[in-house]
């Protein structure tokens, strides 16, 4: 039996006006951030916007130069790290393998931990099956291939069966197999419950797995500019997918592949007061749930069925009456919609 | 020159007892004092080369202006402590191996603690923050450190043990070249030579060449082999 157990409303992560500097550069300056349990958080921003920082300060590997970070709802400090540590490991970009074999780095955390060793060797040898790469044990890590090291340094991970997963950068350096692989693995291992926090900037990755996505730019959070629909293709024409999301069905533009998530940016919703004659392809009646400013914009949330955001201008929200409770018609294009 | 190779082998083939017992008294000597202090320089090294305190610019200027301490000044130095008349002249240890290693160890320490410390800060960044998501403690991170840069810190003891090995003038101020106890090949090259007998100062340092190569092939190939 636990000792404490996880309120419901508790999230796993939660982080208070949390700054970080190196030296005297400041890094991140954030403001409130939420990350609930057996979530699969993706950080999205470009380069340098903070995402590995976070991930490290998340994972108590860097010193926060102010504010806090709560785990499980005690804040986080020389006696609650261990464990932090204990349940939750963090893959970096572009993995350090240690000189020797990948039995020597997946068994690693084992060792540490003193697990016997025949225990151990079940162990490595599941986790390496999981990431495929079956019977690689007696390999010589470091002359492995950018997907295979990898997969070695995930398998080392999973070997622990951590609570929480920190994926710095997975899809960087590595062949297509693999990331269709770490997708996988990932809803795999969220179904498990375990929650993933993972750093990208390869959209399709972050839109296809993220189930709360977080944009960073310059060390700061921003809001997104996107809604993103999970859903599945219910059917196909020449023209159109037909994409199911909440109680409605969204016409997006025909194309192959697989999907489970439709993107949709923020400013390309339009509000109308009756439903009008247009070649959009998509128009649904909504309630407002929400209107809230955001610098010289509104961000009006609403309901049609699914959840959809909309950015328009404080002049739009004065003639049209933009308030909680009224009813609109949403309007966007097919072409509009991005599939993942 | 050749005449002195001959009596080098000569004399290491002729089981000359004496020969033995002072190339024996140099090895000795240097791998004790190159142990002893690496114990010291392994973590003071791990912690300039990996952690960040007050002061560390000036210990590093301060070890750097230690490596070119002359070996007579250490001498020197040592000797006014543990001379009778010394503040640890109690002790009595002029002119036995354990001055000779307190000498050494001066003369090696800052050179192996600023190898290691140098090599140490070249390994990879991720190697620390690898170890400790992955549930290593402090103790551990520092005995895998030392592990993954073994080759370059193996070079930085190697170092320390060519400075002291070949040094004489801690070995002669501090050891006092006493036959039987503490004369090493060093002290007894200064002798001969100085005795006129030139040849076989050379055929000393001959032998002492070949145990300072045999010491770096034998350990060399011990790490080759761990690979």
């Amino acid at each position: 039996m636990s000792a404490e157990p996880l309120r419901q409303t508790e999230p796993l992560f939660r982080v208070e006006s949390l700054r970080f500097a190196y030296d005297a550069d400041p890094v991140l300056d954030l403001a409130d951030l939420e990350i609930p349990s057996a979530a699969v958080a993706v950080l999205i921003g470009p380069n340098g916007s903070g995402k590995t920082t976070l991930l490290k300060l998340l994972n108590g590997l860097l010193p926060l130069s102010g504010g806090r970070i709560l785990y499980r709802g005690r804040r986080l400090n020389a006696q609650t790290l261990p464990r932090l540590r204990q349940e939750s490991v963090l893959v970096h970009q572009d993995p350090y393998l240690f000189d020797g074999s990948v039995y020597g780095n997946v068994s690693y955390g084992l060792k540490v931990r003193h697990i016997p060793t025949h225990q151990a060797r079940k162990a490595v040898a599941q986790a390496l099956q999981r990431v495929g790469l079956d019977g690689f044990e007696h390999r010589k890590a470091r002359a492995l291939s950018g997907g295979e090291r990898q997969r070695v340094a995930i398998a080392r991970a999973l070997v622990l069966d951590p609570k929480v997963l920190f994926l710095d950068e997975p899809t960087a350096n590595v062949d297509t197999d693999t990331i269709e692989l770490l997708e996988g693995l990932v809803l795999c291992l969220n179904e498990g419950g375990t929650t993933v926090i993972i750093s990208t900037h390869h959209p399709a990755f972050a839109y296809r797995l993220g189930s709360q996505l977080i944009f960073m730019e310059e060390g700061r959070l921003v809001p997104g500019r996107e809604n993103i629909f999970k859903g599945t293709v219910e059917s196909r024409d020449e023209s159109f997918i037909y994409f199911r999301t909440g109680t409605q069905v969204l016409r997006c533009p025909a194309q192959e592949g697989r999907f489970t998530t439709a993107v949709l940016a923020l400013d390309d919703v339009i509000l109308s007061t009756e439903r009008i004659q247009t070649s959009a392809q998509n128009q649904f009646p909504a309630t407002v749930r929400r209107v809230e400013a955001v610098d010289h914009t509104v961000r009006v949330s609403l309901d049609c069925g699914f959840p959809v955001q909309a950015l328009i201008t404080e002049y739009s929200v004065d003639s049209l009456k933009v308030v909680p409770g009224a009813e609109f018609y949403v309007t966007f294009k097919a072409s509009a919609i991005r599939l993942y | 020159m050749l005449g002195a190779f001959g009596q080098a082998v000569r004399l290491l083939v002729s089981g000359d007892r004496e020969l033995y017992f002072i190339a024996w008294t140099s090895l000795r000597l240097s791998l004790v004092s190159v142990v002893i202090a690496s114990a010291l320089s392994l973590p003071l090294g791990f912690l300039i080369g990996l952690k960040s305190f007050p002061a560390k610019k000036q210990l590093i200027a301060f070890l750097n202006a230690l490596m070119a301490l002359p070996t007579v000044v250490v001498g020197l130095l040592v000797y006014s402590f543990i001379s009778r008349a010394g503040p640890l002249g109690f002790l009595g240890l002029l002119f036995t191996p354990a001055a000779i290693n307190i000498g050494q160890i001066i003369l090696c320490f800052p050179l192996i603690t600023s190898m290691v410390y140098s090599a140490l800060s070249r390994l990879d960044r991720r190697l620390p923050e690898t170890l400790i998501t992955l549930g290593a403690r402090p103790s551990e991170v520092f005995r895998m450190t030392i592990w993954e840069g073994r080759i370059a810190i193996l070079s930085a003891l190697l170092s320390g043990f060519g400075r002291v090995v070949g040094e004489v003038g801690v070995a002669m101020m501090l050891g006092g070249n006493i036959r039987w106890y503490t004369r090493t090949l060093t002290t007894a090259i200064a002798l001969e030579t100085s005795k006129g007998d030139f040849e076989l100062g050379l055929a000393l340092g001959i032998i002492l060449m070949a145990i300072a190569f045999l010491v770096n092939f034998t350990l060399h190939g011990v790490i080759k082999h761990e690979r």
